[in-house]
């Protein structure tokens, strides 16, 4: 939200298999399954269209977070100027990737935070600004509900 | 007897939008249309109990936000051929306050 990325990215999470948001043709994509979220990359569905690969499957929401934000933060650092994941991955291969996210835990971590510092300067939230002064006017205007009847 | 009480000022209500006063009997939606009338209807919608105050406001009417039911602001009568009613209390405006009559609003019992 609001970082700077090499071209742009979009992600995609079905909450099921039967995948109705078309997760496996984006950036990045997360499929919930029973035993836990597969998270893909590199697919497009454009001018080139094409279906992500696995990157990994993990257990928890907490990793698919952090696999999430490692990633970005390693495309975001590698990737030359408009090449879309599926074009750096191309250059790179899924491995180099996956040995950096995935198995290096310590570089995943290292990524994360990484990615943090840039999302403090720029994370904005729309909302927030609007929530601290107008979050009254969407109260009841007044309660009665304690009022007897004479 | 009627007994007006000042609920709120009639700027605190967006043009065409609604709030919502907590009563015993659940939310009385106060509805201020696009030409300052302002309308008191149960927040209930005679379908399926949708949210009227959530609804968009055209006219002296509303529409319901969960299936599109039009409301009509001055009788709470359902619209076209859908049936149904929903109760409507007295309101008015007097020098930019919203007024409710309590003594209508607190007297209702349990259908
Ligand atoms: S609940 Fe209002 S239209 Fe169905």
């Amino acid at each position: 939200m609001g970082s700077w990325t090499p071209h742009k990215l979009k992600l995609g999470v079905s909450g099921c298999p039967r995948n109705c948001a078309e997760a496996t043709c984006k950036d990045i994509g997360v499929v919930c399954v029973d035993s836990g979220y597969q998270i893909s990359i590199g697919g497009a569905a454009g001018m080139d269209v094409r279906e992500t690969e696995l990157l990994v499957q993990v257990a928890t929401e907490a990793e698919v977070i952090d696999v999430i934000k490692a990633v970005t933060q390693l495309y975001r650092e590698n990737a030359r100027y408009l090449d879309r994941i599926y074009k750096w991955m191309n250059k790179v291969g899924l491995d180099w990737i996956k040995e950096r996210v995935v198995d290096d835990l310590a570089e995943r971590t290292a990524l994360v935070a990484r990615f943090e510092v840039s999302q403090d300067i720029y994370r904005h939230d729309p909302w927030a600004e609007h929530a601290a002064k107008q979050a009254q006017s969407y109260r009841p205007v007044a309660d009665l509900a304690l009022e007897a009847a004479e | 007897m009627s007994d007006w009480i000042d609920i709120a000022a009639l700027s605190d209500i967006p043009r065409r939008g609604a709030r919502v006063v907590k009563t015993h009997l659940g939310c009385v939606a106060v509805f201020r249309t696009g030409a300052d009338d302002v309308f008191a209807l149960n927040n209930a919608c005679p379908h399926k109990g949708g949210p009227l105050s959530e609804g968009i406001v055209h006219g002296n009417a509303v529409t319901c936000p969960l299936h599109n039911w039009v409301i009509s602001l001055e009788t709470g009568q359902a619209q076209g051929a859908d049936e149904g009613q929903v109760a409507t209390y007295p309101a008015q405006v007097k020098e930019g306050r919203i007024l409710l009559d309590k003594s209508v609003l607190v007297s209702r019992t349990p259908a």
